[in-house]
């Protein structure tokens, strides 16, 4: 392996992402951007059509910046991919070539398949007898809908969508940019999962392009989730076992929020998961997995809890939610309170590592004796751990974490009142978060006089940026300093309550 | 001193996003509205182009990132400097201040001369 050394290029990979959440954390931060941009330009007056225009126009060929980021994040690890490749052809070349005559084989007879698959379906139409539903008509609920290729209306259509079969379908994703294969995805999705879906597993291999079949995938998953169709774990078993590794890991993003498990480095791991909830509603399913997700948590220990705690570093029940589960519950009932306590205890861990574990606790929602017992101490650990805790306390507290924040944000500016200009005060910024999450305008005045004590930029904008914007209504602007919001309190004070309006600010020592 | 914006110079990105984090973590939309509103306007980025060179941070170590809560109540990308960072911004500061103060001299001088 010197060669490698002599080349510069590392012996394994030291970034412990896979590749999907390289892809995954890009897209997120792009997007980011861009919707930053456009809520800006919204604010000033723009239409929401003319403020995403002047976003992309400002942010340039998003494409371009994504393959470049791509390129920088993965350069080296591709690079090592690529010479074990080399290597591995020079060595197997001859059982490659025999591997791609048999893979052009299997394809030419996966297509033909297809399209004796299709035509089956169009012979099986035409020759349906008269007394069910006509010819290419499906029911949707109370709805008859037409999707017949032979153009004939429907007899009892109330809501017509085009007619069309596999084949049309196929041709709306040819050459369609991702929006529109995402929305011709959403159109198809409306047949069904009985109707739907032998249609879109009859045209999934053969759409083109990576690109449009993520679209597919997240079109058929967002509709089947949003219906609560059967069909949710049907559709991204269509994505894990895509031939593309970019479609299997949005496949497996989606199957993470729902499994709570990260499958995308472990196929086998996922055909279990399948068999474990074979048979079980998704809602079951969403539960069964919740438990087994605390089950296996309890069990860790040390370097590989850390590895799981890398692998799900959020607990994300948007989508099990949506599709009517509480995961939160599940999770609360099989003990995750006391296996977070565990493993706070556990000295393996670090900083990170424990912001994590925090993370998880708030998402499960617990009771409040339960996170005053387990988090208030935490507000004294590292910094790490500690925004964790004030982020927790945002998304899972109530009126009584106020005050705990606000103390802990006084103790943050006074352990960094020495910085230049705050550098690195994140608690500030988290503080600032959990007190716009928990609409604490009670603390507006003691904010204030945290700023008017400490003008640094980090407090400023911290605190600024993230609570006082949220809770005043005044627009964040680094020209808003102590002075200025002094100022503003005193003008404002009883608007905000009536109970504040002879209230002056109290007065912050920071023992400088 | 004219109104218009201007296209930043080659290799002057890096020292305005080390610069942008030396006063606290900030996610990249921040940075590009910190670089736009300090520079009163002046300068202008194409703001995608400051993800390539985030992540060209990144992978040096001059850069730390976390995912983070942001104002928009959205998940965000932080960037903090490391120490290298910190250094780093250091001496480009310094070489661009050195540079910047000899080419004005020499435009000074070349303005008299003429």
């Amino acid at each position: 392996m010197s060669f490698l050394r002599t080349l510069g290029l590392p012996l394994r990979p030291s970034d412990p992402r896979t590749v999907r959440e390289v892809d995954d954390e890009i897209h997120d931060e792009l997007e980011f951007h861009l919707a930053m941009r456009v809520r800006d330009n919204v604010a000033a007056g723009m239409s929401e059509d003319d403020a995403r225009r002047d976003a992309e126009r400002r942010f340039g060929d998003v494409d371009v910046v994504r393959r470049e980021c791509r390129k920088t994040q993965l350069g080296d690890r591709l690079m090592v991919q690529r010479l074990s490749l080399v290597l591995m052809l020079v060595v197997l070349a001859a059982v490659v070539a025999l591997a791609a005559q048999t893979w052009s084989a299997q394809r030419a007879s996966e297509d033909s398949l297809m399209a004796m698959r299709a035509d089956l379906a169009r012979l099986t139409d035409a020759l349906k007898p008269s007394a069910s539903p006509p010819s290419g008509v499906v029911r949707i609920g109370d709805d008859l809908v037409e999707y017949a290729s032979d153009g004939t209306p429907g007899t009892a259509s109330r809501r017509a969508i085009p007619p069309c079969d596999p084949d049309c379908w196929l041709a709306k994703f040819r050459d369609a940019s991702w929006r529109d294969a995402f929305a011709a995805a959403g159109e198809m999705a409306k047949l069904g999962c009985e109707d739907g879906l032998p249609i879109l597993r009859a045209v999934f291999a053969r759409i083109e392009t990576v690109q449009q079949r993520q679209q597919v995938v997240k079109a058929w998953f967002f509709a089947a989730l949003n219906r609560r169709m059967t069909c949710v774990l049907d559709v991204l078993d269509l994505g894990a076992t895509d031939r593309d590794l970019a479609v299997q890991g949005w496949a497996f993003s989606y199957v993470k929020d729902l499994a709570f498990r990260d499958f995308s480095g472990d196929y086998e791991g996922y055909l279990a998961w399948r068999a474990s909830v074979e048979g079980l509603s998704l809602v079951d399913a969403v539960h069964a997995s919740a438990r087994a997700f605390v089950e296996r948590v309890r069990a860790l220990h040390g370097a590989e809890l850390v590895k799981a705690l890398r692998e799900m570093k959020r607990l994300d029940f948007r989508a099990a939610e949506n599709a009517g589960a509480d995961p939160a519950a599940a999770m609360r009932d099989a003990g995750l309170v006391d296996a977070v306590v565990l493993a706070l205890a556990d000295p393996g861990l670090d900083g990170d590592a424990r912001a994590t574990v925090v993370g998880w606790l708030a998402s499960v929602r617990p009771d409040r004796e339960t996170l005053e017992r387990v988090l208030l101490p935490l507000l004294d650990a590292d910094e790490s751990t500690a925004s964790a805790v004030c982020r927790a306390l945002g998304t899972a507290g109530g009126e009584w974490a106020i005050e705990p924040l606000l103390t802990c944000a006084h103790r943050a500016l006074v352990a960094h009142a020495g910085d230049a200009d705050g550098a690195g005060n994140a608690v500030a910024f988290s503080v600032g978060d959990a007190l716009a999450e928990l609409r604490a305008t009670s603390a507006v005045p003691m904010v204030i006089a945290l700023i008017r004590a400490d003008d640094t930029y980090a407090t400023k904008y911290g605190l600024g940026y993230f609570a006082l914007e949220k809770l005043t209504g005044v627009r964040y602007d680094e020209s808003h300093d102590g002075a200025w919001w002094a100022d503003w309190w005193t003008k404002n004070r009883a608007r905000i309550s009536p109970e504040f309006a002879s209230l002056e600010l109290p007065a912050v020592e920071l023992g400088r | 001193m004219p109104d218009s914006k201007i296209e930043l110079l080659p290799g002057t990105l890096e020292l305005l996003i080390l610069k942008s984090l030396a006063i606290g973590p900030l996610h990249g939309y921040a940075i590009a509205r910190r670089i736009q509103q300090t520079s009163q306007d002046v300068l202008q980025v194409e703001e995608g182009s400051l993800y390539p060179a985030l992540h060209r941070l990144e992978k040096r170590g001059l850069v730390d990132a976390e995912w983070g809560p942001s104002e928009a109540n959205r998940r965000a990308k932080f960037y903090r400097l490391t120490k290298d960072g910190r250094a780093e911004q250091r001496v480009q500061e310094e070489t661009w201040e050195r540079v910047s103060s000899a080419v004005s001299r020499v435009l000074k001088a070349s303005a008299k001369g003429a």
